[in-house]
């Protein structure tokens, strides 16, 4: 049998009388891009709150790395190496790039109160680690001269940047994005796709991608999954998924279709 | 009249009391930094913390430090009580479900100590050690008045390091900006929501022990009014910011007795009238509390 990073059963959720997501299924192989695709208001974003464990699911089965981690909160699903960015950006936005780095790291360090108030060995060494972590991070996102600058005030590009950024620092194996690409122009958004793979490599990640941009997703992704009213209609590879009529009526509207 | 001694020695009493104000502000900012939630129920800790320490220190003789660490333990306990049994279940509902759950517990609160311990005033007999009288050139105070401003120093600054460099005051800081955000960096939301709740409830029974020690008086409803002029002191400060806390506490603290010293008799009768009109002209002034930033409105 194949090993699936993560593994999606039926998976339902209702808001009231408002079905959102009806029977989502998905079998992610490790070091894998998939693209989640799909008209507004399909339910791609609720599917990345169920799967990060912001919300429970009606009914459903999620299994991640051989967990079942379906009603487990957030912070044990970050633990496990699973975690997410937002569409709408979230940065902690009072707070310096280098402190919405460190804060990601809270998850790895172990000091408490008294050894940081007495200063003990073990917290310079702690403190050490997770400054190295951040050094790296801010290298590979060329984030470094905005060390010091309250995230609030970078340029929107680098805030994007940043949010994936800070993701990375929870150390994870699964990496879901949430259209990273949002609010981009062409130039930023050919040199966010060129970051994803860079850092896909870099930190042998699998990456779920929720995308409009067709051009991003198509470049990124191996495999397609188009959503509409909460289920899969299609999946395929990019040119398949591009293609089947369903998906064009769904998604891409009748007429030509222009990738 | 109004001499240089006489000016020292009520800002010193003014002191005292914007001690004890800061202190409660303290534990009422974080925790409405993060929930935001006014907690009324901290005006009951104060109670329940005067009437804890009335028992073991002056009933029963235990001594200071002992008596210290004991209420600190207690009114901790309580908070964590608090938190588990009334807000935890609440979380992710209307914020105003939270608000009136808070002043029910302090109504509870309230009557259930009328009944036990009646509706009468106690006298709070501070031990001899707390109350000797130091007269100098300026200024005349108690033991207690020293033990108030210098454990108020030592706690706001063990508690401004504990926001700035802790683990858990970092983890604060991230769920007072974005509580989903914070639980997908990791962070244990209930462990550190509970934290906060100890801290601030401990701070309060302490100072119901302050206020007992330095007025000398105690009863069921202490906490009421008290409770909301150190919620007056967050909003004068700026809401959710810990120095803020400390400066509005202190302001209000010292406007209380000096208006009180230098109007004329006839307005000491207004005193808590005085406080609330600051807030008002500090607000008009500054909407966002003197040290308060622009709040976003959340979506």
């Amino acid at each position: 049998m194949t090993y699936f990073i993560l593994e999606v059963e039926d998976l339902w959720k209702s808001f009231g009388g408002l079905t959102a997501v009806s029977g989502y299924q998905l079998k992610l192989p490790p070091d894998s891009v998939y693209g989640l695709i799909g008209p507004n208001g399909a339910g791609k974003t609720t599917i990345f709150n169920l799967i990060s464990g912001i919300i429970k699911p009606t009914r459903g089965k999620i299994i991640f790395k051989g967990k079942d981690i379906t009603f487990w909160r957030p912070d044990q699903v970050v633990a496990l190496g699973l975690t997410r960015t937002f569409q709408n950006l979230r940065l902690f936005s009072s707070l310096t790039v280098e402190m919405n780095l460190k804060i990601a790291s809270h998850l790895h360090a172990r000091c408490n109160f008294w050894s940081s108030l007495f200063s003990f060995p073990s917290f310079f060494r702690e403190e050490r680690e997770i400054k190295k972590r951040v050094d790296y991070i801010l290298e590979v996102f060329d984030l470094v001269p905005y060390r010091e600058e309250v995230s609030s005030n970078l340029p929107y590009g680098l805030q994007r940047k940043l949010d994936i950024a800070r993701a990375l620092m929870t150390k994870p194996q699964l990496v879901l994005l949430d259209e990273p690409s949002a609010g981009m122009n062409t130039q930023e958004a050919e040199d966010l796709a060129e970051l994803i793979r860079r850092i896909k490599e870099e930190f042998q990640l699998t990456l779920i991608i929720v995308e409009h941009r067709m051009s991003l997703v198509m470049g990124l992704a191996e495999v397609v999954q188009v959503i509409d009213y909460g289920s899969v209609i299609a999946m395929g590879s990019p040119e398949e998924v591009q293609n089947d009529p369903q998906v064009i009526e769904a998604y891409l509207g009748t007429g030509d279709v222009v990738a | 009249m109004f001499s240089l001694g006489y000016l020292l020695q009520q800002t010193m009493n003014g002191v005292v009391l914007g001690c004890i104000y800061a202190l409660l502000a303290l534990g009422m900012t974080v925790v409405y930094g993060i929930l935001r939630l006014i907690n009324f129920a901290h005006g009951a800790l104060i109670t329940l913390g005067a009437f804890f320490t009335y028992f073991i220190l002056v009933r029963l003789g235990i001594p200071l430090v002992a008596t210290i660490f004991l209420v600190l333990g207690f009114g901790g306990l309580m908070g964590l009580v608090l938190d588990i049994v009334a807000y935890r279940k609440l979380r992710g509902g209307p914020e105003v479900a939270l608000l009136i759950t808070s002043l029910g517990f302090y109504t509870f609160i309230e009557n259930f100590m009328k009944m036990v311990v009646s509706p009468q005033p106690y006298a709070f007999k501070a031990p001899s050690y707390l109350t000797t009288i130091f007269r100098t050139s300026f200024l005349t105070f108690r033991t207690i008045d020293l033990f108030i401003i210098g454990a108020s120093i030592a706690i706001m600054w063990c508690f401004h390091l504990f926001i700035k460099k802790t683990k858990m005051g970092i983890a604060m800081r991230a769920i007072a900006e974005n509580l989903e955000v914070a639980s997908i960096m990791g962070i244990e939301i209930n462990r550190v929501i509970s934290v906060a709740f100890v801290l601030g409830s401990a701070l309060a029974a302490f100072t119901g022990f302050m206020w007992g020690a330095k007025y000398g008086q105690i009863s069921y409803d202490m906490g009421f009014l008290t409770g909301v002029k150190a919620f007056v002191a967050v909003v004068v400060g700026g809401v959710g910011s810990v120095p803020g806390a400390m400066v509005g506490g202190v302001i209000l603290g010292l406007a209380e007795i000096l208006s009180t010293a230098f109007l004329p008799t006839y307005f000491s009768e207004y005193r808590d009238g005085i406080v609330f009109a600051i807030l008002i002209l500090v607000l008009l002034v500054r909407p966002s509390g003197i040290m308060g930033v622009k709040e976003e409105v959340r979506v």
